[in-house]
């Protein structure tokens, strides 16, 4: 290749390295200077070293965020996947209308934009008698719930939430990993009679460990990151409940104005994400 | 005959178990749309009943006497499309000179545009609002457009599929005297129409889904987006009280915000499936 064609190639890349440039790397530098600093947004930042890393470590929320987003993050991201497995392995036999109807319906979640599927679950699980989950429920014989509205129950709502809109997801990229199985691999277990959960355990399964293990540290970073839907749930309550990382950035920054202590909160969320991506990086190259 | 027995037994389980997760799945759908047609009295009456009495349109009238429905829709469209419009020029752009073109500094610079996936938007409004005030760009739907007007995730994607295509198309064209742009758009935007699709879904749904950004830097209701309304609803225009909030005006404007990505989806699943599972890696 001559300089020029190498010239032409540079100019096709400027545009978007640009605007990364300008909007991605130059903010998360900047971010990470504030974090040093003390700053309110319009006067000049002033350098105060490590302040407001010891600072967030005192900070009763911050810590309280912390074991909060770990239990939602994790629960969820387990349930959905082994949900997922289960409707995938169900469903995956080719010429079933019904199945091909659930693989269709079940994505449904998914493609509904957040803040709309977020509203979907604040109808179904609004504070009152009448909601028609409590409707669900009182029919069972059970006594109503506030859910959303309840300190208790607030997170594990919005963790079954996540299962609801994640499920199809997985589900779908299950069903892609349980069709790229050569036939080979059953038709052998058939000759040597075995049963259907054995060969589930000892030959489905393994195969897809790969398609787990990239749903587990995708669905990880995404869960991390989950900020539209628990804001429009609850935003973090009632008290704090549901108060996850993202949120606690929110809050800190444009509720309190706290910048220092919400950018250290960030560069925490930025490094929690960094370190799962390397992980799958490394897990890929590995493979 | 007993292990026929149990495998008919098996297909009925197998029957009910994948009608409850199609329940599972749709009855909050459902229950969206027949929500958002109910008056707020009957859905709080006690007792109630799931299905409506009769169906109403008097949510969506009340709505649009608290926003401007029909410009938040313009709004989110020319959000959502001029992100598409740009991403897939500027991103097709620079994933075909990564698949096509040796140059110094290729591998790290794919590097560094590919890191980009890396960072949280929650980790980048902080400085952005700083940025976009300094621009004079608050409260205007630009301040939302800017920062999308390329994808990574898109760059990563052409570059898989263009570096498929033969060399010797570009190479016979070269000879013919060819621009480099010519060869663009007259033989590489015609070869990959599959890969133009899927990037156009992916970027179109994730212009549409864009929430956070958009409800920090757009503060006056002209320019909200339908993503705000939701929350708008939520917390402003929908609360009846300290607590309460006028449920079946949030389903309306829940499903208005739903309903153009859900007619899409019915029209093109096949390709919604394809091109959102070739995205695995989120934003």
């Amino acid at each position: 290749m001559t300089v020029k064609y190498s010239r032409v190639a540079w100019l096709f890349i400027l545009p978007s390295l640009l605007i990364f440039s300008i909007f991605h790397f130059f903010p998360l530098a900047l971010l990470i200077y504030v974090s040093f600093c003390k700053w309110d947004m319009i006067s000049f930042p002033t350098f105060i070293g490590l302040q407001n890393y010891k600072l967030i470590l005192s900070d009763d929320l911050f810590l309280k965020s912390l074991p909060i987003t770990l239990v939602f993050v994790f629960t969820s991201v387990f349930v959905s996947i082994l949900l997922a497995l289960g409707v995938a392995v169900l469903t995956e036999k080719p010429g079933s209308k019904l199945a091909s109807l659930c693989r269709f319906l079940v994505f449904v979640p998914y493609v509904i934009p957040d803040a709309a599927s977020a509203g979907v679950w604040n109808l179904l699980f609004f504070p009152h008698p009448s909601s028609p989950i409590n409707q669900l429920i009182t029919a069972f014989g059970l006594s109503w719930q506030s859910w959303l509205g309840d300190k208790n129950l607030a997170l594990p709502t919005i963790i079954l939430y996540y299962v609801w809109k994640n499920v199809g997801f997985n589900t779908l990229v299950y069903v892609a990993g349980l069709k790229a199985i050569p036939k080979v691999f059953y038709d052998a277990a058939n000759v040597d009679g075995a049963g259907r959960i054995p060969v589930f355990r000892h030959i489905t399964l393994p195969l897809l460990k790969p398609i787990t293990l990239f749903i587990l540290v995708t669905s990880f970073i995404s869960g991390w990151q989950t900020f539209t839907e628990v804001y429009i749930l609850t935003r973090g309550g009632p008290g704090t409940a549901t108060l996850t990382l993202p949120i606690y950035i929110y809050f800190s920054a444009f509720g309190t104005g706290q910048l220092g202590i919400a950018s250290v909160a960030a560069i925490f969320l930025f490094s929690v994400i960094l370190m799962l991506t390397l992980i799958q990086l490394k897990y890929i190259k590995g493979e | 005959m007993p292990k026929r027995y149990s495998k008919s037994l098996l297909e009925a389980v197998r029957y009910i178990l994948i009608l409850f997760v199609i329940f599972f799945s749709v009855f909050p759908v459902i229950i969206l749309v027949l929500y958002s047609l109910r008056p707020y009295q009957e859905i709080i009456s006690i007792p109630t009943t799931i299905l409506p009495r009769r169906l109403i349109l008097d949510n969506y009238i009340e709505i649009g006497k608290k926003i401007d429905v029909l410009r938040m829709t313009l709004n989110s469209v020319i959000v959502a499309g001029t992100i598409t419009v740009s991403t897939l020029f500027l991103g097709t752009l620079a994933g075909y000179a990564f698949a096509k073109y040796n140059f110094k500094g290729k591998e790290p610079v794919f590097l560094l545009i590919i890191s980009k996936l890396m960072i949280p938007q929650i980790v980048l409004v902080i400085p952005w609002l700083y940025m976009i005030a300094r621009l004079g760009l608050m409260d205007n739907l630009s301040a939302v457009i800017l920062p999308n007007l390329t994808g990574a995730w898109t760059i990563f994607f052409m570059r898989q599929y263009i570096s498929q295509l033969p060399d010797d198309y570009f190479d016979s064209a070269r000879v013919d005297g060819a621009s480099e742009l010519d060869i663009f758009f007259r033989i590489i935007l015609p070869l990959i129409k599959p890969a133009v699709s899927t990037v156009i879904i992916i970027n179109f749904l994730w212009g549409w889904n864009e929430f956070l950004w958009p409800m920090l830097v757009l503060t006056s209701k002209e320019n909200f987006l339908l993503s705000i309304g939701v929350a708008y609803v939520k917390y402003s225009g929908g609360v009846l009280t300290e607590g309460t909030v006028n449920y079946a005006m949030l389903a309306a404007i829940s499903l208005i915000y739903a309903l153009p990505i859900l007619l899409s989806y019915m029209i093109l699943a096949r390709q919604f499936v394809q091109s959102i599972v070739l995205s695995g890696l989120k934003r």
